[in-house]
């Protein structure tokens, strides 16, 4: 419950202009894979933002985010290509359905909690994803659906992307701070107790699903229009679990959490360039190696390293022994 | 009547663990519950507060009837609880953990601030609001506890063993703010409770569960001098001498 202007946040800030002058730095075509790196973190940080929404802070551990995410594509291409639609109709077509799903898990929420309730999420993609592959006539199955669309600059996408990243962060944190919010960590932190308080526990679950459904549906929407592919892979866990590794890394229920921790996504992309595409899945064991090390040392993740703190205990190793303790201690201590 | 409990039961299986209760509470009076361990007293306040149902019996408050309701109607209604062992947000700061109690009675933020703020000075939490239930001490927790069951303004305030785990001077501080409530809010209670000092110095009357039945219902001091109460918590050989 601080202040929002926080030293730390107007640093993260001017560290973050540069990023967005990136289309300028570059001649001619050498932007383009730099801008779709941005465009690719950028989605990642607005759709774990929304995982982060429902996980992170309400408690509802989710496996099966990408259904939603999957849904806003779908209803894209659907509308775009199978029914020649204007694709804003797609866009509202894919948040009104995935709002649906969003009402169902909330409703199984309320009688299937922890391990459960994260089963019947993967189900719920796994039953989506049948439908993907089986409803030929609709889907085209594993070949999934191709956009045609207008050519749309580049830069357009970067800029929504990262517009849609900052939007869905900020709407977050904005949250996390209202009273909305604070029912939805009651919920999370004691489900008992929030009830005693009188907190209306299956309603507020149910408006958290049904928002962290809507808003991963435009992105998936987005994505989609962007790549202008959608296919049964969109359902796959991959997408699913690097959202919730990216957030954890980062730090669940954080608005910040999955701002750093999609950072991490930039790996996979640097070890393609340098070892080549052969070598790129080595960035999912490197993300693994990565979990770990957090859970071991800073289970809140990257938002609960404190610097000050991290640099005292660097000076420390580095210094005579005598040294060590005096620079180790925390301050004022 | 303010509040009233009739002829409620509940069985686990073959074990009863409340048969046929009825209590009765007036307005603005403080009631203790007393008996052995595995007496039912819990199970009880579990009851009252909607966490579990009864197999059979009624909950009225204030002329309305409990038993079907939800928890966070029954706290909406009036009645809020503090729990056997201190139920808390470990990862939430103080200020937030009474907000979310506060927002039980408005849906504004600010309006909800204050009143945890002014609930934080009165149980002298002052100085501590941004401080992590982590980090808190046994006696701030259960504090803070109390402090956010009263930020939803319940006219009868359930205590379960509030008063166990402290020590002395720290119990002695908790009765004067329990009293403090009970004067200035007031608020009712009924009290479980194992300390008996706790039960003489604040209950104005005591009902004695034992097996799940209500074996007795008098003054405190009067206790020691019922057969039914001694046996029950030191045995049959006491009561033959």
């Amino acid at each position: 419950m601080q202040n929002w202007i926080t030293p730390k946040n107007i640093v993260v800030c001017i560290l973050i202009t540069p990023v967005l002058l990136i289309p300028f730095f570059y001649k001619g075509g050498a932007a383009l894979l730099p801008m779709h790196l941005v465009i690719m973190v950028a989605s990642y940080i607005a759709l774990a933002q929304t995982w982060n929404i429902l996980s992170g802070l309400t408690g509802m551990f989710s496996l099966g985010h990408a259904t939603f995410y999957a849904l806003g594509g779908y209803s894209l291409a659907v509308a775009m290509v199978k029914l020649g639609l204007n694709p804003f109709v797609g866009l509202a077509a894919g948040i009104v359905l995935s709002a649906f799903f969003g009402l169902l898990l909330g409703a199984i929420s309320s009688r299937l909690t922890g391990f459960f309730f994260t089963i019947s999420t993967i189900a719920l993609a796994q039953v989506i994803r049948t439908v993907a592959m089986q409803w030929t006539p609709v889907t085209n199955s594993i070949t999934g659906l191709k956009i045609f669309r207008p050519i749309v600059s580049r830069m357009v996408f970067f800029y929504v992307a990262i517009g849609l990243a900052v939007a869905v962060s900020i709407f977050f944190a904005y949250l996390r701070r209202s009273r909305m919010g604070s029912m939805f960590v009651a919920i999370r932190e004691n489900i008992h107790l929030a009830r005693s308080l009188g907190v209306d526990v299956v309603r507020y679950k149910t408006i958290s699903s049904i928002i962290a459904a809507m808003l991963a549906s435009v992105v998936g929407s987005f994505i989609t229009y962007y790549i202008q592919v959608v296919d049964p892979n969109y359902l796959s866990p991959l997408i699913s679990e690097k959202i919730i590794m990216v957030t954890i890394i980062g730090g669940m229920g954080y608005a910040w959490g999955p701002i750093w921790g999609s950072v991490l996504i930039l790996l996979e992309e640097f070890i393609r360039g340098t070892l080549g595409a052969r070598y790129a899945p080595l960035a999912t064991a490197l993300y693994g190696v990565i979990l770990i090390v957090f859970m071991l040392f800073r289970p809140n993740g990257i938002v609960s390293i404190n610097l000050k703190r991290s640099f005292g205990m660097a000076i420390a190793a580095l210094t005579p022994a005598k040294n060590i303790e005096a620079a180790a201690r925390p301050e004022g201590k | 009547m303010f509040f009233e409990i009739d002829g409620i039961t509940k069985r686990y299986g073959g074990l009863v663990a409340n048969s046929d209760v009825s209590l009765h509470m007036n307005q603005h009076e403080i009631v203790g519950l007393i008996g052995p361990n595995g007496a039912g007293k819990s199970t009880l306040f579990q009851i009252i507060d909607g966490f579990v149902r009864p197999d059979s019996g009624s909950i009225r408050f204030k002329g309305k009837e409990l038993t079907k309701l939800r928890t966070s109607r029954i706290n909406k209604a009036g009645i809020a609880c503090t729990f056997q062992h201190a139920q808390l947000f470990p990862r939430l700061d103080v200020l937030e953990s009474v907000m979310i109690g506060a927002y039980c009675r408005t849906m504004n933020k600010s309006a909800a601030r204050q009143e945890a703020e002014k609930l934080i000075a009165f149980t002298g939490l002052a100085g501590k609001e941004s401080t992590l239930i982590d980090k808190l001490t046994m006696f701030d927790r259960k504090r803070v506890e109390l402090t956010a069951a009263l930020a939803t303004q319940p006219e009868l305030l359930l205590l379960d063993e509030l008063f166990a785990g402290l020590n002395s001077t720290e119990v002695s501080e908790m009765v004067d703010l329990t009293l403090q409530i009970h004067r200035e809010l007031k608020t009712t209670f009924l009290i479980i409770e194992h300390v008996i000092k706790v039960i003489m110095s604040i209950c104005e009357r005591v009902y004695v569960l034992d097996y799940g039945k209500v074996i007795a219902e008098c003054k405190p001091n009067e206790l020691s001098k019922n057969p039914l109460v001694v046996k029950a918590y030191l045995g049959e050989e006491y009561d033959a001498s």
